[in-house]
């Protein structure tokens, strides 16, 4: 019951929100927010180890929202329709990019795993067979003394 | 050849240092190493060269008369970066940026160029700027209207000169990047324990009739 009445109270505040029209200094302030925070999980793709390809996409994509910002900020108020497109463009654009990152982040953590694992895995591949060259050098040389020592004649001086 | 039971008892000490070297190796090989942090930040002339950056080779600049820069940011950053290319117009008087105080010039903003950088990416930008507007008053001159690119800029707050010919004016271009934590613009930015910028500056003298 008290649970039914909550979720009724947010989806209350949810539509109020909705219809509210909200002023555009405030909702610039949210995109600053939000590309903020863009800016951030694209950061966190890189370090997780993104490539220079996958970066690329991401950065054009940064970019197309500067171009759009550049575009509203130069609109007059009395362009009211143009504003809100701009800025529900920019708004899809920026939720599109962090998509993009995030999945960007969870490939390129995995692959750099999995780079890690392999990288590691030859170290004890490679040490495995150097120890066997080694050994087997050894044997041989162990052998070849033996086999030196049967073929020894003896010569009365 | 067979393996004597003595044999895993002989081999295990060389298995182990060639281990310990190998994934020594191995973890040098997959942790990036600490790099220095800057950018490489330049103008170059008409010509994209480091030379004809005025009109005629001289610095005396009429009104009306198109000058085209190239500036140009390398990121060497280690990661990619949100830049901020601030213009900002100064007489001789106004400060420059300080680095020792890391502290920026003093003189108005007159435009600002935003940009996401890639590392080890270059943005070039031509910087096309005339001056549309000077009037002197009262002995001091002052710059109006500025073009740069397409975009006309009313110059509120510009700097004064004493006359054009007696003082050069000069344009400062500064180099802001993003600070993820703060989230604005910051002029200096950290390379290992030191905060460094990076500032560029022309100068230019206004003539009105011909040089």
């Amino acid at each position: 019951m008290v649970t039914g009445a909550s979720v009724a109270f947010i989806l209350a505040v949810l539509v109020l929100l909705l219809l509210h029209p909200m002023p555009v200094s405030s909702q610039s302030n949210l995109q600053q927010e939000q590309m903020s925070k863009v800016i951030g999980d694209v950061l966190k793709a890189e370090s997780a180890g993104a490539g220079p390809e996958e970066m690329g996409k991401l950065v054009a994509g940064l970019n197309s929202v500067l171009y759009l910002e550049n575009q509203f900020e130069n609109l007059t108020p009395q362009d009211s329709n143009k504003q809100s497109q701009l800025l529900s463009q920019i708004t899809t654009a920026l939720a599109s990019i962090d998509a993009e990152a995030n999945q960007t982040e969870i490939n390129a953590s995995h692959r750099t795993f999995t780079n890690h694992i392999a990288t590691y895995s030859l170290g004890v591949i490679a040490a495995f067979i150097a120890t066997l060259i080694i050994h087997y050098a050894l044997l041989l040389r162990r052998r070849g003394r033996v086999k030196r020592v049967f073929r020894m004649k003896i010569i009365a001086k | 050849m067979k393996l004597s039971s003595r044999t895993p008892r002989r081999i295990l000490p060389i298995f182990l240092t060639f281990l310990i070297l190998f994934e020594t190796a191995a973890f040098i090989a997959t942790t990036p190493r600490p790099r220095d942090r800057f950018f490489e930040f330049y103008a170059l002339g008409a010509n994209k060269s480091a030379d004809d950056y005025y009109p005629n080779n001289s610095p005396f600049i009429q009104t009306d008369q198109p000058v085209t820069w190239y500036l140009g940011v390398t990121n060497r950053m280690g990661s990619m970066q949100f830049i901020d290319i601030r213009v900002k117009l100064a007489n001789q008087t106004l400060t420059a940026p300080n680095d020792t105080t890391l502290a920026p010039s003093s003189a108005p903003v007159v435009a600002e160029f935003k940009q996401f950088i890639q590392n080890n990416q270059t943005w070039e930008i031509p910087f096309t700027w005339q001056v549309l507007n000077l009037t002197t008053a009262q002995g001091h001159s002052r710059i109006l209207q500025l073009q740069i690119g397409n975009v006309t800029y009313s110059l509120q707050d510009a700097p004064t000169c004493s006359s054009p010919s007696a003082c050069s004016f000069r344009f400062i271009f500064e180099l802001w990047t993003w600070n993820l934590a703060s989230s604005e613009f910051q002029f200096a930015w950290w390379n290992g324990n030191e905060q460094q910028i990076v500032w560029l500056q022309l100068w230019f003298n206004l003539t009105p009739g011909v040089p």
